[in-house]
């Protein structure tokens, strides 16, 4: 008995002396990584035709291109080498040569990155049936590739950033030829690329997994799984988020969600750019807006600061221009009239309608955007003008809106950062609605055609500038649209997990994943 | 019994094609452009067309209705426009989240429900009575997403028994339980809900019948007179209501699958609806059709087996 208790107690002892004194393995920092996405499922996953947020933010993971915004940045100034390890471009700028980094490889094994994939991959972004955005390379003559690393691009014109086509961003995404032809339709949702991560899974309606590409580049990402879960119902997204059962979540922009989300401990909010610039677009050819004091008076009526502050100062500010204040050559003295609903009433009177007018406005039902129809509509009543809106779900709304079936038009964009494109496709009259050459052009604005081509072609970066400028004044000054509010996306996230760069903005919509992302210990 | 079955599935294959009809005209009389939703409004006029092309969206619509038919008839639904995946693929990766959840609340709400009536109208006029209407009705009239959000406040975040999301990535059994116990409850309240009323006003009307008094007159234990007697004369109602809100659970448990973050007929319904996925959404239709009829069909066939005097002609 005695010596039976004896053993007991020295193999306690010893096992107790054994766990005291093993060496203790330092705890690892996590290395997955799960999202909550304000998303139902996947869409699109070839990089051309990848157009929801969503879809856009994944394939920036999956996906690399010739040259690279700086992680967290959407100035085209940022841009640097990513497969391409240098360029140089012709005098006339129309044909552009780039060196291609050797060794690079495709996931799974579809061997190294060369020349062929980077031609196949262009050409395919420049064929309308393989690509949403082959109106971007219109002005793509031919792409050749010299030997297996270089690679030579000739433009039949000028356009205004080369090197932003080519970035990782829409049609600028690299896809590997041999995997595109192998796998044909079911490329969209089997994607080869050669960023840090790379499809696992994708379970419909749950969530898509990535696991590491170990040979990236750049060097094996520290991140060694992700789960992307799809949470497209707010309150399920913020509970999740609350429950620690996803370590960052799509936000909302809204003043009392970031308050919400704020009060819990070690949560942090990033806002980012591109800042979706809310307008309220006027269809000049109809009347009463015909007459520029009408529009004038709409514009002096509506109150963009109060819009921002009611939508929460920290992601929201006041429109001030044509285009989003991201955009190069922006500027804030575009002429945008000032908050007046006086001056409204005497503009509206001087125009023959001193007891005011009612119109009526198609207005989306996608929340963001009934909210600032509301407040408008508030806005303009102090003015004497009724507003009266018409809620349309939004897919159907996008319809009508394009078919002429509402004078006034409340869109919200954010578009590449270079002002040609906001300029090009909503005030340029190529793009006013209705024509074949359609694209968003609702207020039939005709007034800065002159000074957007000019700038397209301008080789001198200076005078580029003072056109674009000089169409945000015409354009703000005939009042074919009023700026509103600036919006930038939010996303809320544990603090120890660190991006691995500054996240300022994010052309993919959503958190850039790098080889840099970590969780702090 | 076999006449009764031919007459059942003709008058099925009508339904289904006037419902087929009807979708088809009902999804592109409605304004919305699926190429615009797929490729979003920074793509350009020649792409959108070259999509509307692909899609078949560019043809007449008695040309789109013909093909519809001719493939429908083979059993082929197409493509989802929006993932490029069969449609039967899409329907068949979430039907089973969707039964699983449907049939574990029908089988909760009727195991909890039937008691819950028989005791309120055995009670009659008593506290457990007034209680029980008073759950139900608050039962029936609580939204389910409201149910949801709230049991997911207290299960989910105060207590942290179950997790907030309820599918996908669960290895084990116990996992995939943890994850079905809150959506389950959710829907499961609404059906007991039901349930718990029919089978009191079902109870109650029968206990007041000559032969409920005979068989206590003859001494029947008080049990006896209500589980045997009274109860399995009741079960033609409460089936009947089981199988019509059977096929309305299946189509509202969207709210359900949304606030609990679950795959599933409801939500990919809305998704196709949302994103104009045209096939989708009509292959989607169709199944609930389907689904609507076997379980009337099916309703209809359990009479005989609860009653053996129901004849089918």
């Amino acid at each position: 008995m005695t010596k039976s208790i004896l053993t007991k107690t020295t193999l306690v002892a010893a096992v107790l002396a054994a766990v005291a004194f093993a060496p203790v393995p330092a705890r690892a920092a996590k290395t997955e990584l799960t999202l909550g996405a304000a998303s139902a499922d996947i869409g699109n996953l070839d990089p051309h035709f990848a157009a929801s947020t969503s879809d856009r933010t994944l394939v920036a993971w999956i996906f690399g291109a010739l040259v690279r915004f700086a992680p967290g940045s959407t100035d085209p100034a940022s841009i640097g080498p990513d497969l391409a390890e240098s360029w140089n471009a012709s005098d006339d700028g129309l044909v552009w040569t780039f060196k291609l980094r050797p060794g690079v490889q495709w996931h799974s094994g579809y061997g190294e990155v060369t020349a062929d994939d980077v031609v196949f991959s262009l050409d395919k972004s420049r064929d309308p049936k393989r690509s949403a955005f082959s109106g971007d390379y219109a002005a793509v003559a031919k792409v050749e590739a010299i030997d297996p690393l270089t690679v030579r691009i000739t433009f039949s014109s000028r356009v205004p950033s080369v090197l932003g086509l080519l970035a990782n961003y829409a049609g600028g995404f690299l896809v590997s030829k041999k995997a595109y032809e192998e796998r044909g339709a079911s490329f969209s949702r089997n994607p080869i690329g050669f960023g840090p991560f790379q499809v696992q899974s994708i379970a419909p309606g749950t969530a898509a997994n990535f696991i590491a590409n170990e040979g990236y580049f750049r060097g094996k990402p520290k991140l060694t799984k992700i789960t992307y879960r799809f949470l497209s119902n707010t309150a399920a997204r913020d509970l999740a988020f609350l429950a620690g059962e996803v370590d960052a979540a799509g936000g909302l922009t809204d003043k009392r969600w970031l308050q919400r989300t704020l009060a819990q401990p070690g949560t942090a909010v990033d806002s980012f750019d591109p800042a979706e610039l809310a307008m309220l677009h006027i269809n000049v050819t109809k009347p009463p807006f015909d007459d520029l004091r009408v529009r004038q008076a709409l514009a002096y009526a509506v109150d963009g600061a109060q819009i921002a502050d009611f939508r929460g100062p920290r992601f929201s500010r006041a429109g001030k221009s044509a285009v989003p204040s991201n955009n190069l050559g922006f500027t804030d003295k575009a002429g945008a009239l000032p908050h007046d609903p006086a001056k409204a009433k005497a503009l509206l009177a001087e125009a023959g309608y001193p007891k005011g007018i009612t119109v009526t406005m198609l207005s989306s039902q996608l929340p963001s955007l009934e909210t600032i129809a509301q407040i408008l509509q508030s806005q303009l009543a102090e003015a004497g003008i009724t507003l009266n809106l018409q809620p349309v779900e939004h897919a159907a709304w996008q319809q009508m809106i394009r078919k002429d079936l509402s004078a006034l038009v409340l869109y919200g964009a954010a578009r590449f950062p270079v002002p040609d494109y906001y300029l090009t496709q909503f005030f340029h009259s190529r793009s006013i609605v209705g024509k074949p050459t359609a694209a968003t052009n609702f207020s039939h604005c005709d007034v800065a055609d002159k000074q957007i081509e000019a700038a397209r072609v301008e080789v001198d970066s200076q005078k580029q500038i003072a056109f674009w400028q000089d169409a945000q004044k015409t354009i703000i000054g005939q009042v074919c649209a009023i700026p509103l509010t600036e919006t930038r996306d939010v996303w809320a996230r544990k603090e120890k997990l660190q991006w691995g760069f500054k996240f300022e903005g994010s052309m993919s919509l959503g958190p850039l994943l790098t080889e840099q992302t970590y969780f702090a210990d | 019994m076999v006449s009764f079955l031919a007459k059942r599935l003709g008058f099925a294959v009508i339904t289904l094609f006037c419902v087929l009809t009807l979708v088809f005209l009902l999804v592109r009389i409605l304004p919305g452009d699926p190429a615009l939703v797929i490729l979003g409004d920074q793509a350009s006029p020649e792409s959108l067309m070259a999509l509307r092309q692909r899609l078949g969206l560019d043809q007449p619509l008695p040309v789109q209705y013909a093909r519809f038919l001719m493939q429908s008839v083979q059993g082929d639904l197409g493509r989802s426009m929006i993932s490029g995946r069969p449609v039967m693929d899409e329907i068949l990766t979430v039907l089973p989240y969707t039964l699983e959840l449907t049939m574990a609340a029908l089988l909760l709400g009727a195991l909890l429900g039937v008691p819950a009536g028989v005791w309120a109208a055995v009670k009659r006029g008593r506290t457990p009575d007034y209680i029980l209407r008073f759950l139900s009705l608050v039962g029936l009239s609580l939204p389910a997403f409201v149910a949801a959000i709230v049991l997911l406040m207290v299960f989910a975040i105060q207590l942290r028994w179950f997790p907030v999301i309820s599918a996908g990535g669960a290895n084990t059994l116990a996992e995939r339980l943890r994850q079905m116990a809150l959506p389950t409850l959710a829907l499961a309240l609404i059906m007991m809900a039901y349930i718990t009323r029919v089978t009191r006003s079902a109870m109650l009307e029968v206990l007041s019948q000559d032969f409920i008094r005979t068989a206590r007159a003859k001494g029947a234990s008080p049990s006896r007179v209500i589980w045997n007697h009274a109860l399995g004369n009741c079960l033609i109602p409460i089936t009947t209501v089981v199988g019509l809100y059977l096929g309305i659970l299946i189509g509202n448990s969207v709210l359900t699958e949304i606030v609990f973050s679950r795959p599933g007929l409801g939500k990919l319904i809305l998704s196709a609806l949302t994103q104009r996925d045209y096939t989708l959404l009509q292959g989607m239709i169709v199944i609930y059709t389907l689904m609507v009829v076997v379980v009337n069909l099916l309703t209809d066939l359990t009479y005989g087996f609860l009653d053996p005097r129901v004849k089918y002609k």
